[in-house]
C-alpha cells in the first residue's frame, strides 16, 4: 500500500485547492511546501525587504540563499541570481504561496484569451495556442473559485466579460478620488469602466473581517486576514479533514517513475535529511518555474530528458506580464490613503485593437508606499536629490495618479526553463537557468498600451504625463506560466488538458505551468479555477 | 551599532551629505530623520561589501571640498556643500548614486528601518498622515 494516495508539491493557488479537493473526498495526501508555515514574522511590515519591493531581502521566501538560480540576460550575460534579485523571477515560497502577498486582482480570462492562435494568427517565430479548453469549460471553475476563496465585485459592470451564472460573492471595493478622477476620463474617451474584482474581503465572509483598509495588500501578508489565499481557505479545508499532512520547509527533489513513466513516489528533503514517500498519484503544483525544474531533474534512463519531455517541450514557452502604464500628476490630490486603492479598471483593450496581438487589461494602482513612489514615479529628469527633489515628493505624493496593466505575452519558445549543468543549491539539486525574451510581438502591444493609459491619465485632467517605453526581456515572476503547457498534440504540448502528463496515468501538473497562454490579466483567479477543474477530475476518475 | 568601519570624520561628513540629498526646511531633513544610522545599519548587514567603496568616497567627499573651499565638507555652507556633492556626482558618480538612493530609502521607508524617524517623511507627503497601527 502507498503511504499516500496522492503527494501535491507546493502550496500556492494551484496546490491548496487540490489538496483539499482531494483529502475531501477521502484521499489521504501529503502536502508538501518548500517555505515556511508563517512567514517573515520579525519584519512583516518592512518597506524595503517584502515581495513588491525586495532591495535588501523579502519577507514570503524562498530563503534566500538556499534558493540560487542562474539567470541568462538578453544580451546572453550569465549570473547567479537570489530570490530577492532583478532577474530571479520570484514568486512566494510559503503556505499560501504567491496568494499570501499577492494583490489579489481576481480576473477571469475573457474567451478570446482561450483562442488566441485562431483569433489572431501566430506572429512568426512565437507559440501563440489555443487552450485545449473553451471559456465555457472553465466558466463553473471560476464561480466555484470566486466562491470558495472570495471575491469581491461588481457584477456584470465588465461589458467585455464572458458570461457568468452566479454574482460575485461579495460587493465592490469602495471609490476614492483617484477612481473619480478616472471615471471623468474614461467618460470623455468613451471606455467602459468597473470596479475591480479583488479576492479581498469588502464585508465579513468566510469568519474573517472585511478588509481594514490599511493599504498594504501588495507585497505583504493581510494584517487583518481580510485577503482571501489558499493559506486561510483551502488548505485549513484540507488540514480540518484530518487526511491531508502539511510539511513545510520541504524541498521536493525528485519524482520517481516506473519504466513507463509513471509516478511511485516522491523524494524531498526537511531539515537537510532525504524522505521518499510512496504515493497512487504525484501533482506539480511548484509554479511555472519549479514545476518544470522538478519534471527535468526527475530524468531516467527511460525518460533521460525528463518526465514529460519527450518532445523538449516541458520549460518552453514561460511568460509572465510585461507591465506597461503611465503615471501623471494631477492638479488636485487624488490620493486619500484607504486601501486596497486600486478600485478602476477597464478591459477596453484586452482585445479588438486595429493590427495589434491581444492587449491588456488597464487599471489604477495600490496606495503606493512612498519608497515605491520615490524609485519608481518621478518624472523623467526630475531632480532626485536637493530641496527641490524634497519639495517635489512633498507637493505630489498625493497628486501623482498611475493606471497600469499586463499584456498579454506572446510566448516564445525560447524563453524557457533549463537546468543549468554546474550550479546546485543547497540540497545538492540542480538549479533553474533561466534563458530567452518574451516575443517582440509582446513589445508592440504593450507600447500600444501604455499610449491608452496616457490617453485616460490627459483626458482625467493630469496636467503633466510620462510612461516609459517597455524592455524585450524575459518576462515571468509572480505571474510565471506556461512551462507545461496543455494541448492535445503530445508533440507540443506537456499535458493533457487535465494537466495530466501525456502517456503517464498518475503524474499531474496543477499550476500556472499549463497556461497556453496567460491572458492580459493577473492570472491568479485563472490558475485556481484550472485546479478546481483538474481537482474535480481527479476525484471523479477515482470513483 | 557598530560604526567602526567609519571614522569620526567621515560620520560628519556622512551627516552633512544626507542633510544636502534630503535638507531640513520646514520639516526635518535626512540626517535629523536618522540617514547614518539607516546607512551603517545597511553597511553592517545587507550591504557590507560596500563599507571600502563609502569610506572612500566620503574621503572624495573631503577632497573635494578641501580643494575648492578649503576645509572640511560638514563645516561649509550649504551651498559651498551643494557645489561640492555636483563634483562629486560628476565625477564619482557610481558613489554617489548609492549615497543619494540609500538616504532617500532610508528616507521614506519604514521608521523600523531607522531613517525615518516618527514618520517624518509620511507626514510631509500625507501618506498615513494621522499615524496607523500598521
Amino acid at each position: 500500500m502507498n503511504d499516500f494516495d496522492a503527494i501535491v508539491i507546493g502550496t500556492g493557488a494551484a496546490g491548496g485547492i487540490v489538496a483539499a479537493v482531494l483529502a475531501e473526498a477521502g484521499q489521504r495526501v501529503l502536502l508538501l511546501e518548500r517555505g515556511a508555515d508563517n512567514p517573515s514574522p520579525e519584519s512583516p511590515r518592512d518597506h524595503l525587504r517584502n515581495q513588491r519591493l525586495s532591495i535588501y531581502g523579502h519577507n514570503a521566501g524562498p530563503d534566500i540563499s538556499d534558493h540560487p538560480r542562474i539567470a541568462v540576460a538578453p544580451n546572453g550575460t550569465t549570473s547567479l541570481v537570489h530570490p530577492h534579485e532583478p532577474g530571479y523571477q520570484n514568486n512566494a515560497a510559503c503556505v499560501g504561496g504567491g496568494t499570501r502577498v499577492y494583490g489579489g486582482m481576481a480576473w477571469r480570462f475573457m474567451p478570446q484569451d482561450f483562442r488566441m492562435a485562431t483569433t489572431y494568427g501566430i506572429p512568426a517565430g512565437s507559440s501563440l495556442a489555443d487552450w485545449p479548453i473553451t471559456y465555457d469549460d472553465l466558466e463553473p471553475f471560476y464561480e466555484r473559485a470566486e466562491w470558495e476563496i472570495g471575491v469581491s465585485g461588481a457584477t456584470g459592470a465588465d461589458k467585455f466579460a464572458g458570461p457568468r451564472k452566479k454574482p460575485y460573492p461579495l460587493p465592490p471595493v469602495d471609490s476614492n478620488p483617484e477612481r473619480i478622477a478616472l471615471e471623468r476620463g474614461a467618460a470623455k474617451l468613451g471606455l467602459n469602466t468597473f470596479p475591480i474584482p479583488l479576492l479581498i474581503n469588502t464585508i465579513p465572509y468566510n469568519n474573517r473581517p472585511a478588509c481594514g483598509k490599511c493599504g498594504m495588500c501588495i507585497g505583504f501578508a493581510c494584517p487583518t486576514n481580510s485577503k482571501n489565499g489558499t493559506q486561510n481557505t483551502m488548505v485549513p479545508r484540507a488540514l480540518a479533514t484530518g487526511r491531508c499532512m502539511l510539511v513545510t520547509g520541504a524541498m521536493a527533489q525528485k519524482v520517481h517513475t516506473d519504466p513507463r513513466g509513471n509516478a511511485t513516489a516522491v523524494s524531498y528533503f526537511v531539515n537537510d535529511k532525504l524522505q521518499t514517500h510512496t504515493a497512487g498519484m504525484v501533482i506539480c503544483s511548484a509554479g511555472a518555474i519549479e514545476s518544470a525544474r522538478l519534471l527535468l531533474n526527475s530524468a531516467t534512463v527511460h525518460h533521460p530528458h525528463g518526465l514529460g519531455n519527450d518532445f523538449d517541450q516541458v520549460g518552453r514557452h514561460l511568460q509572465g506580464h510585461t507591465y506597461t502604464g503611465a503615471f501623471g500628476v494631477m492638479p488636485e490630490p487624488i490620493f486619500d490613503g484607504q486601501g486596497p486603492g486600486v478600485s478602476i479598471a477597464t478591459t477596453q483593450f484586452n482585445h479588438h485593437n486595429p493590427s495589434i496581438v491581444g492587449g491588456g487589461l488597464l487599471a489604477n494602482e495600490f496606495i503606493k508606499l512612498p519608497a515605491l513612489f520615490i524609485k519608481w514615479a518621478m518624472p523623467p529628469g526630475q531632480p532626485r536629490w536637493g530641496l527641490a527633489a524634497k519639495q517635489y515628493a512633498r507637493e505630489n505624493y498625493r497628486r501623482t495618479i498611475h493606471v497600469q496593466g499586463p499584456t498579454q505575452d506572446i510566448p516564445n519558445p525560447e524563453a524557457r526553463v533549463t537546468i543549468d549543468p554546474q550550479i546546485r543549491d543547497r540540497w545538492g539539486i540542480p538549479v533553474a537557468r533561466l534563458s530567452g525574451t518574451t516575443h517582440p510581438e509582446t513589445i508592440r502591444t504593450a507600447n500600444f498600451l501604455r499610449h491608452r493609459a496616457e490617453e485616460w491619465l490627459t483626458a482625467s485632467g493630469a496636467k503633466k504625463v510620462w510612461s516609459y517605453p517597455p524592455q524585450l526581456q524575459l518576462s515571468a515572476g509572480q505571474h510565471q506560466a506556461g512551462t507545461c503547457r496543455m494541448g492535445n498534440d503530445p508533440k507540443t504540448s506537456v499535458t493533457n488538458s487535465w494537466g495530466q502528463i501525456h502517456g503517464c496515468e498518475n503524474l499531474y501538473v496543477i499550476d500556472g505551468s499549463l497556461h497556453p497562454t496567460n491572458g492580459g490579466f493577473n492570472p491568479a483567479l485563472t490558475i485556481m479555477a484550472l485546479a478546481f477543474r483538474s481537482a474535480s477530475y481527479l476525484i471523479d476518475r477515482d470513483q | 551599532m557598530s560604526i567602526f568601519f567609519l571614522t569620526q570624520r567621515q560620520l560628519s561628513t556622512l551627516r552633512a551629505a544626507a542633510d544636502r540629498i534630503i535638507p531640513p526646511d520646514e520639516t526635518a531633513g535626512a540626517a535629523e530623520a536618522g540617514a547614518t544610522d539607516f546607512i551603517l545599519r545597511l553597511q553592517n548587514n545587507e550591504l557590507s561589501a560596500h563599507q571600502t567603496a563609502y569610506a572612500q568616497g566620503l574621503n572624495k567627499i573631503d577632497e573635494q571640498a578641501t580643494t575648492q573651499f578649503a576645509q572640511l565638507f560638514a563645516d561649509l555652507a550649504p551651498a559651498q556643500q551643494d557645489i561640492v556633492l555636483q563634483a562629486i556626482e560628476r565625477n564619482h558618480a557610481i558613489f554617489f548614486r548609492m549615497l543619494v538612493e540609500h538616504t532617500l530609502e532610508g528616507f521614506y521607508a519604514d521608521p523600523s528601518n531607522g531613517g525615518n524617524r516618527d514618520a517624518v517623511s509620511w507626514k510631509m507627503i500625507g501618506y498615513r498622515a494621522e499615524g496607523g497601527i500598521w
